[in-house]
């Protein structure tokens, strides 16, 4: 396949995901509504960087760096989660 | 016309240009750490003012929001395709991307003008907005900082887009060395990861709840 036929294609898919995405916003999805939202812009987020920023051809170090960005997002949203998500409401009485 | 020397730090052209684009991913790895800290602010204050979040995306312009998110997909495939082209070609598909660009910056003043009239603006007008849930100003806040951030950092790739098509124009890409294109083109598709993330947390988790 031809790279200018093989990014069109990413395009494609990408506007599919929008619909999918927009389409899905307006369904009363109730709690699912984030994991949805947030799998479908990761699935496009992963289509950009693989296709357009070629990420798989480039260096074995930008890659790192890549992964590396990641992790520290995966860190400060672990650590935070873990105080915010587990904390304990005390109510004073008096 | 002979091709330049390659700097001295340099074994040759390949490695100068490798290095190039490893520093554009390190500085995308920073940039995935500045917004990361907006988005922890997001999650944190949405878990805290569920209601509060959820009346302020429904007053969000989703129209305006899914168009800007088109127009940027479809800015980055037209850059990706400029990568892989020369000349005058190379220099078109960096104006398109620049044209595309500035479309999206027109949209989303379009959209704070909107929510000006609307009074979707943190401070004392934010009362008549009809927003009483506690946590919408908040959420205002939040969209303001990060649409205004992201902004930013388009102006910027459209000033970088416009000087690479006026470089790629006049030839400077034909000798062979396009490194200043794939770092521009991956500074660009970064910005367009971020707005793919900000859409659904701005215009549509909560919408219908």
């Amino acid at each position: 396949m031809s790279p200018v036929i093989r990014r069109v294609l990413g395009w494609a898919g990408l506007m599919v995901l929008l619909f999918v995405q927009c389409g899905a916003g307006l369904l009363p999805l109730g709690g699912f509504a984030m994991p949805v939202a947030l799998l479908l812009a990761v699935a496009m987020a992963a289509v950009i960087a693989l296709l357009f920023m070629e990420m798989w051809q480039s260096p074995v170090v930008a890659r790192i760096f890549a992964f590396a960005g990641l992790f520290w997002l995966l860190i400060l949203f672990a650590l935070a989660g873990a105080d915010y998500l587990t904390r304990t409401i005390a109510v004073v009485i008096g | 016309m002979s091709k330049p020397q390659p700097a001295l730090q340099y074994a040759d052209h390949e490695h100068q240009a490798a290095t190039a684009v490893i520093g554009m991913w390190l500085f995308l790895a920073s940039e995935i750490l500045f917004f990361s800290g907006l988005l922890l602010c997001y999650a944190v204050y949405r878990h805290q003012y569920p209601a509060g979040f959820a009346d302020a995306v429904r007053r969000t312009n989703l129209m305006i929001g899914t168009i800007n998110t088109a127009i940027l997909l479809t800015s980055s495939l037209v850059l990706s395709l400029g990568v892989i082209s020369n000349g005058r070609r190379l220099a078109m598909c960096c104006l398109g991307t620049a044209g595309l660009g500035v479309g999206f910056l027109v949209l989303k003043g379009v959209e704070y003008v909107l929510d000006w009239r609307e009074h979707l603006v943190p401070g004392a007008a934010f009362a008549q907005s009809g927003l009483t849930e506690p946590g919408a100003e908040l959420f205002y806040l939040f969209y303001y900082t990060a649409t205004g951030l992201h902004a930013v950092h388009m102006a910027v790739g459209v000033a970088l887009l416009l000087i690479l098509a006026w470089r790629a124009a006049r030839g400077a890409f034909s000798a062979g060395d396009r490194t200043a294109v794939v770092v521009g083109a991956l500074y660009w598709s970064f910005v367009d990861i971020v707005w793919v993330t900000l859409y659904p947390l701005i215009y549509l988790v909560g919408r219908m709840t």
